[in-house]
């Protein structure tokens, strides 16, 4: 046998043992962008009562986050959640002011709607708040993990606010 | 001057043009950086009172852009507002400029009469448009409104955020 033929045959082995391991590696490909296809950090639902009192604003514990790629894009936020305001009269309630910490930084209060408050006759009962925030690249997103902290808080020190089941979830827009 | 005058006039014709060349090279990159191309989200930080009966165009938009035959979309509207007592303002979107309609529940009522300010809430509205109302390619959405009642029926908008998304 020549050397050439010998190559050949050898070129040809390694090839077969390539094709072989394709099917395995194209499996293990797919189970792990399965597994990262919507990470576990992005979404958060509390199940129990939460009462937060004080002033605007501190925070919540309540956190998700999302990766960046290289090339950074907005975030959209959303958080829902049952909640009992501080009754001030018959009528009133004590307003709550809410926001995101990006990243650990101050509560930003100006990334879209912040007013959890409901005129309603009757004062004991829980409503429902639904607020969307929208986090600019500008905002201070990095490349990698971006956690957003929800935050708050009423206009004085002894308001007070229970929040029901809530989630807080995080997308990046496309 | 000594420099130029050392290299010869062909070679620093030929500089000039390769620096010509990088310079427009430059530019063009920058132009395409600064290009305005679809804009899925919107932010606003400021209040705005919307007088007048139903509808008028309330000048926020978002743009998505679709490649080939388009699918539904949803726009997200999330809103502080204000409203006197006993009004009734309805929210919809013109698509691609059309007349306002109407995509989902979109009605905000002040049914509670509360003396002194009326304080300021937040609310959320999805609204999801059908692919039969859009276009190949970009397509546009642009908040809407106005008063059920009379006109001088107004609302009070707040810090609020547009949002389009295709819906998968």
């Amino acid at each position: 046998m020549t050397t050439r033929i010998k190559r050949r045959i050898e070129t040809k082995r390694t090839a077969w043992k390539i094709l072989r391991g394709l099917p395995l590696l194209c499996l293990v490909a797919a189970l792990t962008s399965a597994a990262f296809a919507v990470s576990p950090k992005e979404v958060l639902n509390v199940t129990r009562n939460q009462v937060f009192t004080g002033a605007c604003c501190f925070s919540w514990g309540e956190s998700v986050s999302v990766t960046e790629p290289a090339k950074i894009s907005a975030v959209v936020v959303t958080f829902e959640t049952d909640f009992e305001l501080t009754p001030i009269d018959q009528f009133n309630v004590e307003p709550f002011t809410l926001g995101l910490m990006i990243n650990g930084g101050p509560c930003r209060t100006d990334l879209g709607p912040h007013s959890l408050h409901e005129n309603h006759e009757d004062s004991a009962a829980f409503l429902v708040g639904s607020l969307e925030w929208i986090v600019l690249p500008d905002d201070g997103l990095v490349k990698g993990t971006n956690t957003f902290t929800l935050c708050g808080g009423g206009p004085q020190g002894s308001s007070k606010i229970t929040l029901g089941f809530n989630t807080l979830a995080v997308r990046i827009s496309k | 001057m000594k420099i130029l005058a050392t290299l010869g006039k062909q070679k620093v014709a030929y500089i000039a043009t390769i620096l010509f060349v990088l310079g427009m090279l430059v530019l063009g990159m920058a132009a395409s950086a600064y290009a305005v191309g679809p804009q899925p989200v919107f932010r606003r930080t400021d209040s705005q009172v919307f007088t007048g009966k139903c509808c008028n165009s309330w000048g926020e938009t978002v743009s998505i852009f679709q490649k080939g035959k388009p699918t539904p979309v949803v726009v997200s509207w999330s809103t502080d507002f204000r409203l006197d007592p006993f009004i009734s303002i309805v929210t919809g979107l013109m698509v691609n400029d059309e007349p306002c309609q109407f995509y989902g529940g979109g009605s905000f009522v002040q049914d509670v009469y509360t003396p002194g300010n009326e304080p300021w809430d937040s609310r959320t509205l999805q609204f999801v448009v059908p692919a039969s109302e859009m276009n190949g390619g970009t397509n546009t959405f642009t908040l809407c409104g106005g008063g059920l009642g009379k006109d001088t029926d107004a609302i009070s908008i707040g810090f609020n955020v547009l949002e389009v998304r295709i819906s998968k």
